[in-house]
């Protein structure tokens, strides 16, 4: 039991079907997450980091078919369960928080309600006081001033802040194995932001609770995480240790996002960007997908696409630069 | 929060003189839809039961203040009766409406997919037929009486519930906090009652009392046609129909029931203006601004 991986995806492979079109938005993407381990999925908009964490907490849209691959949580395949089956992994093995704290709360009930009945259908209590109990101590745990309070409250008398707390409360009700964190401080102004990653890192080290983490922002990624993994256009350029891919970014993808951080401390004039933009998912071309935006690119990059290749330990990169011939 | 739109609502209703006269219209008629039994002057002429030959085509007078028709009964009580019998119409009809079309736009929303299509096509074909129409054709099928109108009204009526009800649950059920009950794993019924179905029926709560109005008047045109209730129910529009080949010589016999039906459809009308106001948000604040209160 403790030697099965909390999160394992393999080739997954998730396509949306619109009256455009076919977007292929995710294509072959393999990764792990180890106990207690927090890994961060790195891209910009569009580029499918948040179709894979949708994908792993079941709640993919009605357009989106995944095609092919596994999700293993906890050593079992989810895509093979049935929805009855699903209802009961989902909460106790994976859990999930949002962008926007106040829209993930129903406006008709207080906090005190909702968590309640997260408890009750989840772990069968029915008991008020222990109800209650459970909800004030899971409060406690995310450090929210006066419980009591905030037990009987509805959503909308509480800050953004609040409910990201109370959010991240209610997704440890039930005790999950991985938590899927889907940019969970884009929306708070950034003092709060620090606080809600120092609390996801508290939380983390305190139940040893795997976390898989969906930011655009790297800065966010190297507070909170071991790994990161960088996505582009569906597909993985690189992935590694934290420090590895901030140092010495491999993929030329990572290292034009790493140089687009704006610096305070450098003298520069302009800010450095990323010219170009993603590419029209709807028809993916031969070779690499970065390879009209990238600068090293050579007749290799058109002809095929690259694989990961481990590089040095746990770092893989997929780029033709690195091919050792 | 629930209560406190209430009293805003009330509020709102408070400073309007349009929209109390429709409050005060509306309350003294369920009152009186509700105590009419009791407070009948002539209580047999009322239930139709007595005849009066000597007293018949009398004018309105303190004795009968909307006169007596032409087998001498007190057309007053009889139209303080027929208050009950719109009421049971009113509130049987959107009531039955309510209980048919509410779950199956939340089914076919919620559920999606080829149920979904399925009952929604369904709707479409009753949609098909103007409603009124269709009540007739309804009304003529299952024969007279008060329970044949309910039900023949409320089989044309459903489906604008249903459609409301549909396209609010597929508005609501993409909101995140539905997907944050799903990836807690709660239960598709409990994200249906829950969480999906209360934030879905605001404006069918403003549609129920408005469509009552237009209920009466329906039930009213069924019975003047011929198709409603059965004589000698005292409801308003058989009353009217009653009167009707008398209208030369006593105009008070249909007249008096159909000002009955004017000012309580009135009434339903401005008071679902006044809760339509106040139900959408934004309105409601430059409106309690505007009014001062």
């Amino acid at each position: 039991m403790s030697k099965t991986k909390p999160l394992v995806v393999e080739n997954l492979t998730i396509h949306y079907y619109t009256v455009d079109g076919v977007i292929k938005a995710v294509r072959d993407v393999s990764f792990d997450v180890e106990r207690g381990e927090a890994v961060c999925l790195v891209g910009e908009s569009g580029s499918g980091k948040s179709t894979i964490g949708l994908a792993i907490a079941g709640i993919l849209p009605e357009n989106a078919r995944i095609i092919n691959g596994k999700i293993l949580v906890d050593g079992i395949n989810i895509l093979e369960l049935s929805e009855r089956e699903l209802e009961k992994i989902r909460g106790r093995e994976v859990s999930m928080i949002f962008q926007d704290p106040a829209a993930s709360f129903n406006p008709l009930f207080t906090v005190g309600q909702l968590l309640s009945d997260i408890i009750r259908y989840k772990l069968g209590i029915e008991d008020k006081e222990e109800l209650r109990k459970r909800v004030i101590e899971a409060l406690k745990i995310v450090a929210l001033p006066d419980p009591e309070r905030i037990f009987n409250s509805y959503p909308h008398e509480l800050s953004g802040g609040m409910l990201q707390r109370v959010a991240i409360a209610a997704a440890l009700l039930t005790n999950p194995k991985i938590f899927i964190a889907d940019e969970p401080t884009t929306m708070l102004d950034v003092t709060l932001q620090f606080q809600i990653l120092n609390l996801l890192q508290a939380i983390r080290r305190k139940f040893n609770i795997a976390i898989l983490f969906i930011t655009h922002n790297l800065g966010v990624a190297a507070m909170i995480c071991d790994r990161i993994i960088v996505i582009y256009a569906g597909t993985i350029v690189e992935i590694g240790p934290t420090n590895d891919i901030l140092r010495n970014p491999l993929h030329p993808y990572t290292k034009k996002l790493i140089e687009s951080i704006p610096r305070t401390s450098a003298k520069i004039s302009r800010l450095k960007y990323l010219a170009g933009s993603l590419h029209d998912l709807r028809e993916i071309p031969r070779g690499c997908i970065f390879r009209p935006r990238c600068d090293e690119a050579f007749e290799m990059c058109e002809i095929e696409t690259p694989k990961l290749i481990e590089i040095k330990p746990r770092h893989h990169v997929a780029c033709h630069k690195y091919r050792v011939k | 929060m629930f209560l406190e739109d209430i009293r805003v609502t009330f509020k709102l209703i408070k400073s309007s003189l349009t929209s109390m006269i429709g409050f005060i219209i509306v309350l003294g008629f369920l009152l009186i839809g509700i105590i009419a039994p009791y407070i009948l002057p002539y209580p047999e002429d009322a239930w139709g039961v007595s005849y009066n030959i000597e007293k018949s085509f009398l004018p309105p007078s303190i004795e009968h203040p909307f006169g007596t028709d032409e087998m001498g009964r007190d057309v007053f009580s009889r139209v303080i009766l027929g208050a009950r019998f719109s009421l049971i119409i009113a509130v049987g009809v959107v009531g039955l409406a309510l209980i048919i079309g509410v779950p199956i736009g939340l089914i076919a929303g919620y559920v999606g997919g080829k149920i979904g299509e399925a009952l929604m096509r369904i709707t479409d074909m009753f949609l098909a037929f103007p409603p009124l129409l269709l009540a007739i054709a309804l009304a003529a099928t299952l024969g007279r009486g008060l329970l044949n109108t309910v039900i023949a009204l409320a089989i044309s009526w459903w489906t604008w519930y249903a459609r409301l009800v549909y396209i609010q649950v597929n508005s609501v059920k993409t909101l995140p906090y539905v997907d944050a009950a799903r990836v807690i794993g709660l239960s598709s019924l409990t994200i249906m009652f829950r969480h999906i179905l209360p934030n879905a029926l605001t404006p069918v709560v403003v549609q129920a009392p408005l469509d009552m109005g237009s209920a009466i008047l329906e039930a009213a045109g069924l019975s003047f046609l011929g198709l409603g209730v059965n004589p000698p129910t005292p409801e308003w529009g058989l009353l009217v129909t009653e009167g009707w080949a008398s209208i030369n010589r006593a105009w008070w016999i249909s007249f008096f029931p159909g000002l009955a039906i004017l000012v309580t459809v009135l009434g339903f009308n401005l008071l679902a203006d006044a809760i339509r106001e106040a139900s959408d948000p934004r309105l409601r604040r430059i409106l309690l601004v505007e009014r001062r209160v």
